[in-house]
């Protein structure tokens, strides 16, 4: 079984630089969001020392902006890239904030994995 | 040289499952910038798990890749069973082994071929591909396909392995064990090879592990880390077998590691199919799964592959995420292409093992002049080709 801790979102980047200090993080393997009712959560996937790990924060719909744990763990780059894209999370302090899997010509502000966000399904 | 040259490749370039594009900055014939850009193959399937039933779904993700089908499909299993707590039956964990590691040989064996043929090494290239064949009539045999297997559903598998295919696979395993043993002699003695792999595509371990490599890539660097014996999942916890690491750190260090793993993998099969326990092959499931959520991790030929999803007492889940090793080693592989020469691009692109099977059209664009000019993926594969037979 996974465990599973959960953090403010403004402690975010100190807990990550203090795992990597103690040498406890080994691997960050991605990260994910969900969207539930007025907040996204957004779960850093992570195996330590001891076994399989999710960090679990949650950010306000109405705004939703996380500090970028990349200036401490590159591994995060294009994790925090892809969130940003598909539930439209910004990660303050991201050195290339570019779009990484939406095209160029799609809208601004639209989300996909947004629960608002419709797929129009062809009968 | 101070004049510097903008190299794109891509996005339509079969290097990856995703075609994806490269810009890469040169002085020469030297890296001294790469940057890639992804997505032209996102087809929205996070999004389309969400409004279909667990079942669906299932035959949906099997389909995110054509090599790591097993991967896919099995994990996403793994992680509707979790939620759910429904325990699968032994005979269907060990069989889940046999189908994939069998998958691991038929991608390392492709891998092998297309390393070969990138160097021009186009005789290890078919050999390899002839040997693969030899794995995929057996997954044609178990599975009735030979990609997108459909073996698995939730709570177990769908087809049994009969005495005949045991037979068979303990054959199979006699052929491939010879065969590889063979090609970790090329690899490790044949000068020409080591002389285009040897001290190229260096990833140092401690980039590796800040920019979270994973799978024979990080393993070629001398991280230890393997889900089957780290995580274990199926029946990975009740069969033996070695990690294999190399500290190289280079391409002939990664495929040294995917040799060695191939070695592990006919062990692997020898032993489940020796102790394939009775019993049924799958647990009921029911169609509405509770409320829950689950991390599950799986570890494909290319490295860790991980899905998360959340169900809420419905039909279909809430949120399914999927992340493909590729991914994850996309953020180291700038480091190991800065520095090296334009010929060597082709072979440290597919170290890290993306699906690299035709001919790819590239773009060069020269900056100074703002004239382009075609060039194609043969072309520079001519490259590559020019270089080994400098070094002959």
């Amino acid at each position: 079984m996974v465990k599973k801790i959960d953090i403010a979102s403004n402690q975010i980047r100190e807990h990550f630089s203090g795992w990597i200090k103690t040498g406890e993080l080994k691997l960050l393997s991605t990260i994910s969001g969900y969207q539930e009712e007025g907040n996204i959560f957004i779960v850093y996937h992570c195996v330590n020392n001891e076994g399989a790990v999710d960090v679990r924060t949650s950010v306000p719909l109405a705004q939703p902006v996380l500090p970028s744990i990349v200036p401490v763990l590159p591994a995060a780059t294009l994790y925090e890239r892809e969130v940003q894209d598909l539930l439209g999370v910004r990660f303050e302090g991201h050195p290339d904030p570019r779009r990484l899997v939406l095209p160029e010509d799609f809208p601004d502000n639209v989300y996909p994995l947004r629960k608002d966000y419709v797929v129009n399904k062809e009968k | 040289m101070d004049k510097q040259i903008i190299l794109p490749i891509g996005p339509q370039h079969p290097l990856l499952k995703e075609p994806v594009h490269f810009r890469f900055s040169i002085e020469g014939e030297k890296i001294v910038e790469a940057d890639i850009r992804l997505g032209y193959n996102h087809r929205g399937i996070e999004k389309a798990a969400e409004s279909e039933t667990y079942i669906q779904d299932l035959y949906m993700i099997e389909r995110i890749c054509g090599i790591c089908s097993m991967t896919h499909a099995t994990n996403f299993a793994h992680a509707v069973e979790e939620i759910a707590k429904v325990e699968v039956p032994p005979r269907a964990r060990y069989i889940r082994v046999i189908v994939a590691e069998l998958e691991r040989l038929h991608s390392h064996l492709l891998w092998l071929g297309v390393a070969g043929h990138e160097i021009g090494f186009d005789t290890f290239f078919m050999v390899a591909w002839r040997d693969r064949e030899v794995v995929m009539d057996l997954l044609e045999g178990i599975t009735g396909n030979r990609v997108n297997y459909g073996i698995n559903k939730p709570g177990g598998v769908r087809k049994d392995i009969s005495d005949a295919q045991r037979k068979e696979l303990q054959k199979g395993m006699d052929i491939l064990e010879e065969r590889i043993r063979y090609y970790q002699k090329v690899a490790l003695e044949e000068p020409t090879f080591i002389a285009r792999v040897a001290g190229i595509g260096k990833l140092d371990k401690e980039i590796a592990i800040s920019h979270g490599a994973v799978g024979p890539t990080a393993r070629g660097s001398g991280i230890t880390y393997d889900v089957r014996r780290d995580l274990p999942y199926s029946a990975y916890g009740e069969i033996p077998f070695n990690v294999i690491t190399s500290d190289r750190g280079d391409v002939l260090g990664r495929t040294i590691v995917r040799i060695g793993e191939m070695l592990e993998s006919i062990n692997i099969i020898r032993y489940a199919v020796e102790h394939l326990p009775e019993g049924p092959l799958a647990a009921r499931i029911p169609r509405r799964i509770p409320a829950g959520e689950a991390t599950t991790r799986y570890e494909a030929p290319r490295g860790e592959c991980i899905h998360y999803v959340r169900a809420n007492g419905t039909e279909v889940p809430d949120r399914v995420k999927v992340r493909a090793p590729t991914m994850a080693n996309l953020v180291s592989i700038r480091s190991t292409l800065l520095n090296q020469e334009v010929a060597d691009i082709p072979i440290i692109v597919a170290a890290i093992d993306p699906c690299l099977s035709c001919t790819d059209r590239t773009l060069v664009l020269l900056s100074n002049k703002q004239s382009s000019e075609i060039t194609t993926w043969a072309e520079l594969r001519k490259k590559s080709l020019a270089k080994t037979k400098r070094l002959l």
